[in-house]
């Protein structure tokens, strides 16, 4: 029973990660009605953003190296919208998925190039720095250790503050979307591209704002999952296939169902995997064999390809 | 003045011979005017080439998004590997039983490939092929020790090339490896 909890817990651990990634994927689903598979990689040049400024560079305070580096994502997502993507046709799929993929690569290897693949030694943890639960987050591994809990759980205080951050960006993307003039027209233009066109959105900005938004999120999501996976330019590789799985499985447009679906697969590996396969082996999120996402994928995209949440596109033969 | 010809026309035809003469006379010549290390780079892209011609096949013309032809690549390469290296087999023969093994994990990867479609079959083969690394570690049938996990193993055995070939000596490493 303990160990069934703690395989529960291990899942939910994880899917917050895999819900970082899943929730700026399907904000720019939303936008452009494109698969961004290079949001793992901007997530990870993000974080390593927010790392020049607070360890390498300037030696900043964590917190004000965070908006920076959000503000710095949000403005390569623009112009990564503006400069390649906005001249083709979305609807066409070849040649967006490509240069999503060449984004991906190229991310990936600039950062490998000027911070090497090793993994950074002396990340700051965003968590630490926070005002007044910071210090709480302090100075354990973890609580709710054997030795002080009878049920024998273990509950890493820094997973309890990502879905903590979790929750509060999902907040603040429900506000934004839903309350502010830009939402309203993002949410115009991801339901209907044309007709917002013709009551005068300007459908360029939108997009720009959506890839800034989710750009910025995603970054915010890993600088907070990098002391945890630590940081390196293949951080969000396997997290990708992850998030594609929780994408597809809580449905592409919608980003409570990608928070929920990142979950979901967190806890499907883990109790599934858990049972099936070493138990050891799931203590490590990049060890684990990452068929089970795939199989969740293909399943998922053969019976429902809609997603749980997801609205239904229909066809006309 | 731009000079036009017809597709098909004999004129054509001769051109299209003497690009593909020219062509192999460049490759005949590479290796004795550029270094070697240029050359193993070449070597590499003219391999890299043949591969994406199965790519080009698959997406080019029928117009499958199946991008994961990088895990097809290293599904044979890992499949050689291991009948040279566990089964002592001759290096030339393990090439067709690599493109073996691949075909067949194609053809069982292309049954759900028939119902999904467009971005969703992108998706699938983009994850399919970012989660290859981590297959390789999956323990069914000693895939571990066969493969060597992520990291690969060494092939210590050479290609050797036939022996009515002049041009190049095997033993002179770096060379057409």
């Amino acid at each position: 029973m303990t160990l069934f909890l703690q395989r529960i817990i291990d899942g939910l651990q994880n899917g917050a990660i895999y819900s970082t990634v899943a929730i700026p994927m399907v904000l720019i689903f939303k936008a452009t009605t494109l698969i961004n598979f290079a949001q793992g990689e901007l997530a990870m040049i993000g974080a390593f953003f927010a790392f020049v400024f607070a360890v390498q560079a300037f030696s900043m305070n964590v917190i004000l190296a965070t908006i920076l580096a959000m503000i710095l994502a949000a403005a390569l997502g623009m112009a990564i919208e503006r400069t390649m993507l906005r001249s083709f046709d979305p609807t066409d799929h070849l040649p967006v998925v490509l240069i999503t993929l060449g984004v991906f690569y190229i991310v990936n290897a600039f950062a490998g190039d000027i911070w090497n693949y090793q993994a950074q030694g002396d990340v700051p943890n965003l968590l630490y720095e926070l005002p007044f639960i910071g210090s709480w987050f302090e100075g354990r591994s973890s609580f709710l250790t054997s030795e002080t809990n009878r049920l024998g759980l273990r509950i890493q205080h820094d997973s309890v503050g990502l879905i903590g951050a979790l929750l509060i960006m999902l907040t603040a993307l429900h506000f934004i979307l839903n309350r502010t003039k830009m939402g309203l027209a993002f949410r115009g233009v991801s339901s209907n591209t044309e007709s917002s066109r013709l009551v005068g959105i300007r459908v360029g900005r939108i997009l720009s704002f959506g890839w800034g938004l989710a750009c910025a999120f995603g970054a915010l999501g890993a600088i907070l999952v990098a002391p945890r996976i630590t940081l390196q330019p293949n951080m969000m590789l396997t997290v990708l296939v992850y998030s594609l799985a929780a994408a597809a499985f809580g449905g592409l447009d919608s980003v409570g169902g990608a928070a929920l679906g990142g979950f979901a697969v967190g806890l499907l590996n883990s109790v599934v995997l858990g049972y099936v396969a070493d138990v050891d082996r799931l203590s490590s999120l990049t060890a684990a064999p990452l068929l089970m996402p795939v199989i969740l994928l293909l399943v998922v995209l053969w019976f429902k390809p809609q997603g749980l949440f997801g609205t239904k596109t229909v066809e006309r033969v | 003045m731009p000079y036009t010809f017809n597709k098909g026309s004999a004129e054509h035809r001769m051109y299209r011979l003497v690009g593909y003469g020219l062509l192999i006379v460049l490759m005949l010549i590479i290796p004795f005017i550029l270094p070697e290390f240029q050359v193993t780079r070449l070597n590499r892209a003219m391999a890299m080439a043949v591969a994406i011609l199965g790519l080009n096949l698959v997406l080019g013309f029928s117009g499958l998004f199946a991008l994961c032809q990088s895990a097809f690549i290293a599904l044979g390469a890992f499949t050689c590997g291991s009948l040279i290296m566990d089964h002592g087999w001759d290096y030339w023969m393990t090439i067709p039983a690599g493109m073996l093994m691949a075909f067949l994990i194609g053809l069982l990867l292309g049954i759900p490939a028939l119902k999904i479609k467009g971005l969703y079959l992108a998706m699938s083969t983009v994850a399919f092929a970012a989660a290859f690394p981590s297959l390789t570690k999956l323990e069914f049938f000693g895939i571990p020790e066969r493969t060597g996990g992520a990291n690969g193993r060494d092939i210590t055995e050479k290609l050797n090339p036939p022996d009515w070939m002049p041009i190049f000596d095997a033993t002179e490493p770096g060379r057409y490896r």
